[in-house]
């Protein structure tokens, strides 16, 4: 893969070859395609802090890359592990996904993969993933119920544990001083230790309502792939629907 | 044999094995995604797009996954059925004889609540009958889901059942009735032969309904100690690695004794017993 | 059995018998209707236990909870404050109503329309007699042995776009370009679960279908062969109004279980794409269990009882002999 040709396509925005970053780079057979960012083809950036202009941008974007044939439609139908399956494959080039993925990377044999951490608009700026994870809580029950639960939760919640659990499955621990000690002990998870300090948590401003708006937003992402709906008839919907 | 004989049973033999070769393409085209799962589970860490069409490069390793991890839950799931099988049929066939036979003015509203329990989503069911069970300590017992099972049967076993006992000509049991036998064994002894038909159906679907339920097996187990094969393929698929390969060797390896079974019952199902007993 | 023994009967049987003024005569009827009475109710008292016990109180509290906000912090306080209408004003006012509504009624009639009249036509084929009848028809009841999740996750790789049989296939033989997105366009993933769910149910209607077409005395075909009836007009006359009782049940059964079918189109499509396969059953699921909005879910689910409830009724008024008794 090393001595394929290697191709940049540019958009000729001021900041790509500030950054090292182009729109796509071919390597071979391969192209390889970072996030999307809310620009337009002379590289402006489209609806300057107006999110839902940016959301229908990104939205067309994606839907372009199925209408160029860059990307298959059955990408609606895949989940996570659909993904990480076409990657390990050969079929994707990258991929954007957990570190969960690794032990199942590992696994399979003669496959050789890097990471990077997501590209960000501006140099220097914090990378905005969302933040997924496993939450645990205490329900309301009896008194000692509450205080048995809470033990096992302070128990869980050590440092030693947290590493032990994070370890086992692929997680970065919440506890700051133990995500530091895994990204030393295992290099590849550095990057994702970085980018959960800056996350963003889904729940954090919409609270309960949140599986209504992921609904919303997969339709709306599953309508423009398919060509179904405009990208901006499909975000008019996700909004109509909340 | 005379010469015209012969060759009408010639005709007739290649006519029955054009018929078998019929049967046979019909049964290749609907089993095709059987081959599938047959095919793919000889073929170590099969995905979507990695099983070829045939098993060039057989591997026995899902099968030896499925066997060391299921062989209990095969045999839990067998018992829990043919028992939820055998309380769906006992419960049900009186009811069905008793709502063919003895019109009244409950009869159709008991059909349509029956129709309804059909209506009603198995969540639904299973959601509410975890209380109940919690209370009752029948939660991850074999004869709390076997109960359970059988309500999935009960319901439609009435139904088709029913519809079979109603064309039962009533000059049977009125001789039955004359002999002097009292209703229990008027139901034993002529109403259960003559609609062998309907009830073997039933078992058979009441078998089948119990055998591939996973709604109950989930929600009315919370240990590992009573596993269906239902459930126990779940153990397979996590949320993030899916294990294919031993997913589809254990549901070969499930449906060869439900299979076994099949064929057996099929044997059963004569035609025509009704036609011959009113002379 | 001599007609003169079945005279007597008859005289015997009540409310057959000629009117015997006697009132010896009335008094042993009574007794009679009495005793069918108590053999009715005492045939049908496990099974109406049994219905009580494991389906009214399901009913009983899936309606509650359809008029209370019950969302996923009544699972931990066990408070469901009473919300009165507002689940159901949600789910019809949603802008989704009308398509799954839609939906589902192409889903439905598509599906049974394809089970029935197969299983019909490989219910009267297998009625035949040849070498294999028996193993053959056994073996197609094996979809239904099979884990469900198993069976339709091959079909999802068999309906794969990129590198599924079907497509490869089609494409091999230039029928197609080889590219057709059975899962991935919202149009043809109602097609998808259709045909699947075709697959699924063509076993369950022709062995039905089968045990039915049994019954019919063969007699019956051998005078009409004598009498020169061909085998369409065999079947308009003898198969189809003989089959009619078994057919209704065939035909409602069959139309309850496709409308509450849920795992098929889980597996295979998750109701998507934007929201193309969304039937009432699945969206019932999805508001329940993946929005945690179980009020409004037990009210899908009410909704979806009441519709097939109604089309039950018409169906059973049209078609008489279905509930019929004899």
């Amino acid at each position: 893969m090393n001595d394929f040709h290697r191709q940049s396509i540019s958009t000729g925005t001021p900041w790509e070859p500030v950054v090292g970053y182009s729109r796509a780079v071919r390597v071979g057979p391969f192209i390889y395609v970072t996030g999307t960012t809310a620009t337009d083809e002379a590289g402006r950036i489209v609806g300057p802090g107006d999110p839902y202009a940016q959301s229908v941008q990104a939205l067309q974007f994606v839907a372009s890359l199925v209408k160029s044939g860059s990307m298959s439609q059955s990408v609606v139908t895949w989940a996570q592990s659909d993904v990480n399956e076409q990657f390990m494959a050969g079929k994707a080039a990258m991929m954007i996904n957990g570190p969960w993925q690794f032990p199942v990377l590992d696994q399979k044999a003669g496959l050789k993969y890097g990471v990077a951490s997501i590209p960000v608009p501006t140099a220097g700026a914090a990378a905005k993933v969302p933040l997924g994870g496993e939450v645990w809580t205490v329900p309301v029950t009896s008194s000692a119920r509450e205080t048995a639960a809470a033990k096992v939760l302070a128990c869980m919640n050590s440092s030693a544990n947290q590493l032990a659990y994070a370890k086992a499955n692929g997680y970065i621990p919440s506890l700051e001083s133990a995500a530091k000690q895994i990204a030393v002990q295992s290099p590849q998870l550095a990057p994702f230790v970085t980018e959960v300090g800056t996350a963003l948590s889904r729940t954090a401003e919409v609270g309960t309502a949140y599986p209504k708006i992921q609904t919303a937003i997969e339709t709306a992402l599953a309508a423009a792939v398919t060509g179904q709906q405009t990208p901006q008839a499909a975000m008019s919907a996700a909004q109509a629907a909340q | 044999m005379p010469p015209y004989r012969a060759a009408t049973r010639h005709r007739q033999s290649r006519k029955s094995l054009a018929s078998t070769a019929g049967a046979l393409v019909i049964l290749a085209v609907m089993l095709f995604p059987v081959y599938w799962m047959v095919n793919s589970s000889l073929q170590p860490g099969a995905t979507s797009f990695t099983t070829s069409w045939l098993p060039v490069h057989l591997g026995l390793s899902g099968y030896r996954q499925a066997l060391s991890t299921q062989g209990g839950h095969l045999v839990t799931s067998i018992v829990i059925a043919l028992a939820a099988t055998a309380i769906a049929i006992v419960v049900a066939a009186p009811a069905a004889y008793a709502l063919a036979k003895f019109p009244g003015r409950s009869t159709r509203p008991v059909l349509m609540s029956t129709l309804i329990t059909q209506m009603i989503p198995g969540i639904v069911i299973a959601n509410s009958l975890y209380q109940t069970y919690n209370s009752l300590h029948l939660l991850n017992s074999i004869p709390g889901l076997v109960l359970a099972d059988a309500s999935l049967g009960i319901p439609f076993s009435i139904l088709l059942m029913r519809s079979f006992m109603a064309s039962i000509p009533g000059e049977i049991i009125e001789a039955a009735r004359v002999d002097g036998a009292n209703p229990l064994r008027i139901f034993l002894s002529v109403v259960v032969p003559v609609s062998r038909n309907g009830i073997i159906t039933a078992a058979l679907f009441s078998f089948l309904f119990a055998w591939s339920d996973f709604v109950f097996a989930l929600t009315l187990t919370s240990a590992n100690t009573v596993t269906p094969v239902t459930l126990g393929i779940y153990q397979f698929l996590g949320s993030d690695v899916k294990q294919w390969t031993p997913v589809m060797a254990t549901a070969v390896l499930a449906s060869i004794p439900a299979a076994a079974l099949l064929v057996l019952a099929q044997r059963y199902i004569a035609s025509g017993i009704t036609g011959g007993a009113v002379k | 059995m001599t007609i003169g023994r079945l005279q007597d009967a008859k005289a015997g049987y009540p409310g057959r018998a000629p009117a015997a003024a006697t009132r010896g005569g009335r008094s042993r009827r009574r007794l009679a209707l009495r005793r069918d009475r108590l053999t009715y109710w005492a045939f049908l008292a496990p099974a109406l236990l049994y219905l009580v016990a494991f389906f009214a109180y399901p009913v009983v509290r899936n309606v509650l909870i359809s008029f209370q906000n019950y969302s996923i912090t009544s699972l931990y306080t066990g408070a469901a404050p009473f919300a009165g209408l507002s689940n159901y004003r949600a789910i019809f006012d949603s802008g989704l109503f009308g398509g799954i509504v839609v939906t589902t009624a192409i889903f439905t009639v598509c599906s049974m329309a394809g089970q029935f009249v197969i299983g019909l036509g490989l219910a009267v084929f297998f009625s035949r007699r040849f070498p294999l009848n028996g193993v053959i028809r056994a073996l197609l009841l094996l979809p239904w042995l099979l884990p469900m999740v198993a069976s339709t996750t091959v079909w999802r790789w068999l309906l794969d776009q990129d590198s599924g049989a079907l497509n490869r296939t089609l494409g091999a033989l230039h029928v197609t370009a080889g590219t057709t997105p059975w899962l991935a366009s919202p149009h043809l993933a109602l097609v998808s679960v259709i045909l699947v769910n075709i697959w699924v149910g063509i076993p369950f209607n022709m062995v039905i279908l089968y045990g039915g077409l049994k019954e019919i005395p063969e007699e019956l075909y051998e005078a009409a062969a004598l009498d020169g009836t061909g085998p369409v007009s065999r079947f308009r006359y003898i198969t189809w109004p003989l089959l009619r009782p078994v057919t209704g049940v065939v035909v409602v059964l069959g139309f309850v279980y496709t409308v509450k079918v849920i795992d098929i189109i889980l597996v295979l499509t998750g109701g998507g794409p934007a929201n193309g396969s969304l039937t009432l059953a699945v969206q019932s699921y999805k508001l329940s269990f993946e929005n945690f909005a179980f009020g409004q879910g037990a009210a899908m689910s009410n909704v979806l009882i009441v519709i097939a409830l109604i089309f039950a009724v018409i169906y059973l008024r049209i078609n008489k002999q279905a509930f019929q008794s004899s």
